[in-house]
């Protein structure tokens, strides 16, 4: 499953155009297309029809105070700031900032009424949905990288050439004898850094860490496993190249859950 | 996108007092992209229905569908630039990446129970189109002609993944049908959607 070719490839394209394509197999499939042209180019005419079906959704008025909530996000990431690092409380998001013009951008502290409460079993206690969403969302790097690969649109970085082979890094997951799913690094400008993981009930969040040759651990990012399963991507800037194996650490206990030795596909 | 060029034509139509509401979608992206507060606020009032409802239509939950809403819109901001106008419209592009979030945070949620029929009616599958959207050749006249003329089980099929972000093994169990089933059906009727589209006028089966 490590090396996929065109075959196994081209039967998934529809999927991975559409976003809905599962966790091992988009992370194979990543490593083919970055070498593939074929199947690059394919893809990119399956994401062109996903796109346009996703654009088929009947549009919703949003609820009061939308607009300006999305305003005052993007004033404040203009303003330098970041997302709420993972892990802070919907309500601790920061004092409100002056606006430079007095008008439209204020930030305006009317939330939307709250909704239904979370259902049980959504993550650890003390996040708020808010601000696990933003702990998946905050990552700007696998937002770019999850979603254009998933598009089909940035494969092969800027150049449009697909990357020379070696620039990916593949390895698969094991626990003991276990094989638990697949890491793909890629070593060219995303730094994009996948994971894809099953069977490893018990565990509601893991952190991922690249480890250097000289045993240094890097974080990544921290993602949630869903009845033992995850599929996540993050950017992992320098590190990428320093990688050599890949660990996903229970983020409640420290405990290395699973490791991946790194090598290139 | 983002280039001076556009920029200075969204300037230039302000300065002499055109609303900006009138301004094509590139140069509201352009604007966005630019950290014009005007032209930004008129594109998140131009965009945020799209955007809310794709999100909506994938996580089935108003404060989540916001959440990501707002990651779209961030998004959209940061990576304007590879947003390509030779490909898709703005709206189809700010769909794509509002799905493509939707469907990352509906990974660490319960599925909701989506029933496909609803979809098509609300994508307006079901309604047959105006002579006049057929005749423009509207994509998304196209595409729901071609829907409309797919088995109603692949038409189910990629609705379910493609507006609702269902995966082949969700559509499965939905669908009660074995997963090679729901994978062929996604794959076969996306295959005949993209012969649609690149060839509106011919007979695609
Ligand atoms: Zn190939």
């Amino acid at each position: 499953m490590t090396d996929q070719g065109c075959g196994e490839v081209s039967d998934l394209l529809a999927e991975l155009a559409l976003g809905v394509a599962d966790a091992e197999g988009r992370a194979g499939a990543l490593a083919h297309l970055e070498i593939c042209a074929g199947c690059q180019a394919e893809l990119r005419s399956f994401a062109d029809t996903a796109d346009a079906l996703a654009s088929l959704a009947p549009e919703v008025e949003p609820p009061a105070g939308f607009e300006q909530r999305v305003l005052s996000t993007l004033g404040a990431a203009r303003r330098g700031g970041v997302p709420a690092p993972a892990g802070t409380p919907a309500t601790c998001a920061g004092p409100p900032r002056p606006s430079r013009s007095g008008g439209s951008l204020r930030r305006t502290h009317a939330r939307r009424p709250s909704g239904s409460p979370a259902p049980p079993g959504r993550g650890p206690a003390g996040w708020s949905r808010r601000a696990r969403h933003r702990a998946l969302l905050a990552s700007a790097a696998a937002v770019v990288v999850v979603g254009l690969a998933a598009a089909g649109l940035a494969l092969s970085g800027a150049g449009g050439k697909p990357a020379p082979a070696k620039a990916v890094l593949t390895g698969a997951l094991v626990s003991g004898h276990r094989h638990l799913g697949q890491v793909v690094v890629m070593r060219d400008r995303s730094a994009l850094v996948s994971v894809a993981v099953h069977g490893e009930a018990g565990v509601a969040w893991v952190r991922c860490e690249l480890v250097d040759a000289g045993g240094k651990a890097v974080t990544i990012g921290k993602f949630a496993l869903s009845d033992g399963s995850g599929d996540w991507a993050a950017g992992a800037g320098a590190a990428a190249w320093e990688a050599h194996e890949a660990l996903l650490v229970d983020a409640a206990t420290g405990r290395v859950v699973a490791r991946a030795e790194l090598a290139a596909s | 996108m983002g280039t001076g060029a556009e920029v200075a034509v969204a300037c230039d139509v302000r300065r002499i007092g055109s609303p900006v509401d009138k301004l094509g979608d590139e140069a509201l992206l352009a604007g966005l992209g630019a950290g014009d507060e005007e032209l930004t606020a008129a594109f998140v009032r131009r965009f945020g229905p799209k955007v809310y409802g794709v999100a909506l239509a994938i996580l089935g939950d108003q404060a989540a569908a916001e959440d990501v809403s707002q990651a779209a819109f961030e998004r959209a901001w940061r990576h304007g630039s590879s947003y390509d106008p030779r490909r898709a419209t703005v709206g189809t592009w700010l769909a794509a990446v509002t799905r493509n979030l939707a469907i990352d945070a509906a990974r660490v949620r319960r599925p909701t129970p989506v029933d496909p029929s609803a979809l098509l009616e609300a994508a307006g599958v079901v309604r047959v189109g105006t002579e006049a959207e057929v005749l423009a050749g509207e994509t998304a006249a196209e595409l729901r002609a071609a829907l409309r003329r797919l088995p109603p089980e692949q038409a189910r099929a990629v609705v379910l993944c493609g507006l609702a972000g269902l995966s082949a093994s969700q559509v499965a169990e939905a669908e009660q049908i074995p997963l090679g089933t729901a994978k062929t059906r996604i794959r076969t009727a996306m295959g005949r959607l993209r012969v649609a589209l690149a060839d509106p006028g011919g007979c695609d089966d």
